[in-house]
């Protein structure tokens, strides 16, 4: 790499820190108060592109220019289930979970599960769970930072390794980019503008698509194909099924993801942020594979796939450009790598040490309990990265299919199911989790054509509706909890428009002050 | 009778007979009665970590009084009024129970949205109780609460006939 691709790196780090110190001392302290603790300073785009700029992680770079690079259009599939996830979580979950667990004062999502399905163990398993896959996914982050360091600087991969573990580390700790939003968003666009380029330039140097394609099927014909490359998974709906559900109803059963909807801010601006979100997605997505289906061509002797779209920025872009997609590939890893940390961190401290070793810690302890978990991530993670890499795409594909067997049912029954009681979402979590991974691991995809993610989905939801409907008489869902169900399913015969002029952070008040008009009981 | 401390009126009566009317399409609505709902405010101060140094800022939160949940919030001023006992609810959470509230929900905020593992142990000043008026508007079908501050609306369940 040449000196001008690093020169850019740094300047545009030193430009994304120096957002983030304007940005905090522009302001007074009413100013700074308001932006981290009002949250209304951050409208729907930069709310949207916040969250895609950190869910977006150094998958899309690595793993999904080597799927492409390796398998040909038939990576599309994922891209496919990629571009709907966000508007399906949000339709599907997003609003009447953020309304219920406001409801129930639930911060983290775990907390949530427990509120909902009242029972320490779901808590446990859910936390213990979430930490141990969350682990894995960071892992695959720390990969794609090292990987990509090594080849901007030219230092061999364990000490760039070393160096992304150690920014990270540091990022998580001490803060990083102080006005999270603002630079997040500012992130956000380098990333759909660097991947927006590379794609161009290698369109351009091939004379197009329709060109690529005709040069791709003088290769081999089934690299056009939706059934991967030699039609490896000719006929495998359920293979298929798997890549398009991955990361479309995967989502849902993502505590990170869900804890987001959680935080969201009034339902208009989550209306208008899920627009923003899903025209960022539609640019964004399918580049990536599309870079490395076109690799094939411009670097046919590439010996780690995973590295099509560094090498194909390397080999098309001037120098400053590359500079610039690197940050952008970095700044992808590193915003979720840190959040992704910080949430594994709150799940120790908040779910597991406060709530089951120590309930009376205090603040200290559990930002100790915290930072210590984040700390054997990253070393674990770090000899993991070293000793034996994995890809990048089975790391994520792997935790991600687990997570959503795990919890999609779990959470969707959730806000959706009244029947839902605990015994069915533990045994659906316990059920969906083991049979993802058995079937991971006893490599079961080859002989039944069936994705981890089908058997996990289908067998965790059918546990959760036998179980619960097994158990009704011997588990049933407290009162209280049918009753906020039911306030946040309807109030009544309330014209739409209505409805949607709604503020649902009201919705304890309009409950207290409707029984308090109803029987005076509340009143003093 | 009892003189409480309100957060001050920005939304008055003819702003909520006339949010809830555009909403409706009705013409016949009006403000049936008032309520004023406790929460306990908390004042205080915070340390930011960051690269580029330590900060203090403003924390401010607001424990809802009567389910304990809190969120974090604007400065704002407050009156004093006259209320029949009858239009206020009533507080069921102690002032310790919402301490504890209010540094949990502040301290998981900060964490959020600055996206950091740190202490930040806010440091408040003792709560203290002050009450929201929300103007109860309707039209006979269709009965909402109007927040006085921000003009915020939210549906009461339909009467029954």
């Amino acid at each position: 790499m040449s000196g001008t691709v690093i020169f850019f790196l740094i300047l545009y780090y030193v430009v994304v820190l120096g957002i983030g110190y304007w940005a905090m001392q522009r302001g007074g302290s009413e100013d700074l108060e308001g932006y981290l603790l009002g949250g209304r300073k951050v409208g729907p785009m930069a709310t949207a592109l916040t969250l895609q700029s950190t869910s977006m992680s150094g998958y899309m770079f690595l793993g999904a220019g080597g799927l492409g690079f390796a398998q040909g259009y038939w990576a599309l599939w994922f891209a496919a289930g990629d571009i709907g996830g966000g508007v399906l979580n949000l339709s599907v979950i997003g609003r009447r979970m953020r309304k219920l667990s406001q409801m129930m004062g639930a911060l983290t999502s775990i907390e949530y599960l427990e509120k909902r399905y009242p029972s320490a163990a779901v808590r446990l398993f859910a936390g213990v769970l979430t930490i141990f896959l969350l682990g894995f996914y960071v892992v695959a982050q720390l990969i794609a930072g090292g990987k990509g360091m090594a080849l901007v600087t030219g230092i061999p991969y364990p000490v760039a390794l070393a160096i992304a573990v150690g920014i990270i580390l540091i990022y998580t700790f001490m803060g990083g980019y102080l006005a999270v939003a603002y630079t997040d968003f500012f992130q956000s666009i380098v990333m759909l503008v660097g991947v927006m380029w590379i794609l161009i330039a290698a369109l351009t140097e091939l004379g197009g698509l329709t060109s690529a394609n005709y040069a791709l099927n003088n290769i081999d014909p089934t690299l056009l194909s939706v059934w991967g490359k030699d039609l490896g998974f000719q006929g495998q709906w359920g293979v298929v099924a798997g890549a398009l559900l991955v990361f479309s109803v995967g989502y849902m059963g993502w505590p990170h993801v869900v804890t987001r909807h959680m935080a969201m801010t009034r339902p208009e601006t989550a209306r208008r942020a899920g627009l923003w979100a899903t025209i960022w997605n539609l640019f964004f997505v399918p580049a990536p594979y599309l870079v490395g289906i076109l690799a094939i061509l411009i670097l046919p002797g590439l010996d780690d796939p995973e590295m099509a779209i560094f090498r194909v920025a390397e080999q098309l872009l001037p120098a400053a450009v590359t500079g610039l997609v690197m940050a952008a590939i970095m700044a992808a890893v590193m915003s979720t790598a840190d959040s992704l940390l910080l949430q594994t961190g709150s799940i120790a401290s908040r779910d597991i040490y406060e709530r089951f070793i120590n309930p009376n810690a205090t603040e200290k302890q559990m930002v100790i309990v915290s930072r210590a978990l984040v700390f054997a991530i990253a070393v674990v993670g770090y000899a993991v990265a070293l000793v034996e890499p994995p890809s990048v795409f089975s790391i994520v594909i792997f935790a991600t299919s687990v997570l959503g067997s795990a919890f999609l049912p779990a959470y969707v029954c959730a806000v959706w199911w009244r029947k839902a009681n605990t015994p069915g979402a533990l045994s659906s979590m316990i059920v969906g989790a083991g049979v993802a991974v058995f079937w991971e691991v006893a490599g079961l995809v080859d002989t039944t054509e069936l994705a981890p993610m089908v058997t996990g989905v289908v067998s965790s939801t059918v546990t959760m509706i036998v179980v619960t409907l097994a158990t009704q008489k011997i588990a049933p869902v407290p009162a209280y909890i049918h009753e906020v169900m039911d306030e946040a399913a309807t109030v009544g015969r309330i014209p739409p428009r209505f409805l949607a002029a709604t503020n649902s952070d009201l919705t304890n008040e309009a409950v207290a002050v409707d029984a308090a008009l109803k029987g005076g009981q509340n009143n003093e | 009778m009892s003189k409480l401390a309100v957060i001050r009126t920005a939304v008055f009566e003819t702003d909520a007979i006339r949010l809830v009317a555009a909403l409706s399409g009705s013409s016949d609505v009006y403000v049936e009665t008032t309520q004023y709902f406790p929460y306990f405010s908390f004042a205080g101060r915070c340390t930011l970590p960051g690269l580029f140094g330590k900060r203090q800022t403003d924390v401010r939160c607001l424990i809802d009084a009567v389910n304990g949940h809190g969120a974090t919030a604007d400065r704002f001023d407050v009156d004093h009024e006259v209320m029949v006992d009858s239009s206020k609810i009533a507080v069921k959470l102690t002032a310790a129970e919402a301490t504890a509230a209010a540094q949990r929900i502040v301290t998981h905020s900060l964490g959020r949205n600055l996206r950091v593992i740190a202490r930040f142990e806010p440091d408040f000043d003792a709560a203290t109780l002050v009450y929201k008026k929300f103007w109860i508007v309707g039209d006979g079908q269709i009965r909402a609460l109007v927040d006085s501050v921000d003009g915020s609306m939210h549906p009461l369940r339909v009467r029954a006939a």
